[in-house]
């Protein structure tokens, strides 16, 4: 029999966050306020989140003690076992040894409740009675609601409308553990309300409920707001995960030579990568990958040439793989990594080159997904699939250079509320998107005459 | 804004679900997503379709616009929020 998981006993779980910013390289620069223009102040943002987690999201600790409270929490499913991918390395037959922490096994289903218990804890410390947030397909909102209900405080969630209606079970979730869902743009602030007289059929979308959140906790007494990713605060939480996994690995006597994750605001892939970035900054030789979602062919079927940064032809001619200016804006040329949805850690970590960026497109993922589903059992989120497809890609490099490879990577939920996902993928509704070579062709005039790095 | 691609289904990567073409079209109100070309490009010449079914203001007003960090966007909603207080 061969071993497939390794555990932690409860009381091996860590009992601190580990803060990046204590060992960034280089300093990060701050955001200016968009009105003085001066580096972003704690009270800047004290109208949302209570101060104690304001100082966590501007502490340059290394070590934050995880409170007795939040650890109780953790423990209904944490630690969570670190898995080897047994199956799955058979179905690649690659050499590769693959190893996954899964975070679905959390009530909510994935990593998120990692970081809403412990902002629900705090905010009850600091006499909150009430939190609002936003969310997508729901991922977060059910999180929070589950971990706002453990300290007993009120949760509303701003759900965008599109979702809320296509998605009914995450918002029967949020019900279910006491929270109010409301669809988004609501006649509940004056920012939906705007919204609603111009276009009162909005679909809704993830600005509008933002708006709609941050009015809601700055107008109402006693409330504040919580953000899923993004921020400092939400991506030490997280860490966690990669703390975990650490003390699972050293069982093993193993270390990973790659460590990935899929990124999409960062709070799933820093969860993992953060403390091996720790690792790496101190000479520990490990690749350290976060896998985006893009539909962007420009590394797969274009030619490396200079080429304008961004449509106006403003930047100067920088050497990248390009499908030419008059077809793809900046925001592509900059990478989706970099996006500004994106946390400002994990896009400095890039910057830095420490964290490699890499893009899969959504059949690819879906096609990883439903193979890992297959040999695995589990099945995955769709945004799990990403990092899937970026194992698939890491073992197949593994082959053609003939070299043994162990890896980690984050399997950061499960898919059972979003089989609707599954059913477009399956049914063939998400095509087979290729770009026609006549319209590439078309596409490369315009650089036609540009000079090759 | 109709076009013949509006019934195709792509992953929406900010949402963490499925959207038509058309969702994407009005995401931002009068404008679309500012992700639209990123996840649409490989389907068709999107930039082609937006600049027929856009207005010239709206077109400028698109590709004009700076994504804001977070942390910055945040802040500009506190202080609208602080405002309607």
């Amino acid at each position: 029999m061969e071993q497939v998981k390794t555990i932690l006993d409860d009381n091996e779980i860590p009992r601190q966050w580990y803060n990046i910013m204590a060992d960034m390289p280089t300093p990060m620069k701050p955001p200016l306020h968009p009105g003085t223009g001066q580096p972003v102040t704690p009270q800047d943002l004290a109208a949302i989140f209570p101060m104690n987690i304001i100082e966590q999201e501007a502490s340059g600790q290394r070590w934050i003690d995880i409170p007795d409270e939040v650890l109780q929490k953790y423990l209904l499913w944490r630690p969570s076992p670190l898995y080897r991918a047994r199956n799955f390395e058979k179905l690649l037959n690659c050499p590769v040894k693959i190893y996954y922490k899964n975070e679905g096994v959390s009530p909510a289903g994935s990593h998120k409740p990692n970081a809403a218990v412990p902002m629900a804890y705090y905010n009850k410390v600091a006499g909150t009675k009430r939190i609002t947030t936003e969310t997508g397909a729901g991922q977060w909102g059910s999180a929070l609601a589950m971990a706002t209900q453990m300290f007993g405080l009120e949760c509303r969630v701003y759900m965008v409308k599109i979702s809320y209606e296509q998605k009914p079970y995450r918002r029967l979730m949020m019900n279910t553990w006491g929270a109010e869902c409301i669809p988004s743009p609501s006649n509940l602030t004056q920012a939906g309300r705007n919204v609603l007289a111009e276009h009162p059929d909005s679909p809704g979308s993830l600005g509008i409920a933002i708006s709609e959140a941050i009015e809601d906790a700055v107008t109402s007494k006693n409330t504040h707001y919580a953000l899923g990713s993004v921020l400092n605060h939400v991506l030490l939480y997280q860490t966690i995960i990669g703390l975990e996994a650490q003390k699972q690995i050293k069982k093993l006597g193993i270390y990973p030579d790659v460590v990935m994750g899929c990124c999409g605001g960062g709070s799933n892939f820093a969860g993992i990568a953060l403390p091996f970035v720790c690792d790496k900054i101190n000479g520990k030789q490990v690749k350290i990958v976060g896998a985006e979602p893009s539909s962007c062919p420009t590394m797969t079927k274009g030619p490396f040439a200079y080429d304008f940064g961004d449509l106006a032809k403003t930047t100067p001619l920088l050497p990248m793989y390009t499908l030419g200016h008059d077809y793809i804006p900046a925001p592509i040329h900059a990478g989706g990594l970099r996006y500004h949805g994106m946390a400002p850690i994990v896009s400095h970590l890039v910057k830095e080159k420490i964290v490699e960026a890499r893009a899969y497109d959504q059949l690819k993922t879906f096609d990883a997904g439903v193979k890992w589903a297959r040999s695995e059992g589990f099945i995955p989120a769709p945004e799990t699939n990403h990092v899937l497809a970026a194992v698939v890609d890491e073992a197949m490099r593994a082959k053609e250079e003939g070299k043994e490879k162990t890896i980690l990577f984050n399997w950061s939920g499960h898919g059972l509320v979003d089989l609707t996902a599954y059913d477009a993928y399956l049914s063939g509704k998400l095509q087979a998107y290729e770009l026609p070579d006549e319209e590439i062709q078309k596409a490369l005039l315009a650089i036609k005459d540009f000079p090759k790095p | 804004m109709k076009t013949v691609h509006d019934e195709k289904m792509i992953r929406c990567p900010k949402l963490g679900d499925e959207m038509k073409f058309s969702y994407c079209l009005r995401e931002a109100g009068d404008l679309p997503c500012a992700r639209i070309i990123a996840c649409w490009q490989v389907a068709f010449d999107v930039t082609d379709v937006l600049k027929r079914v856009l207005t010239p203001d709206q077109w400028t007003r698109f590709i004009s616009a700076k994504p804001k960090e977070k942390a910055l966007s945040l802040i500009e909603l506190i202080e609208k929020a602080k405002a309607k207080k």
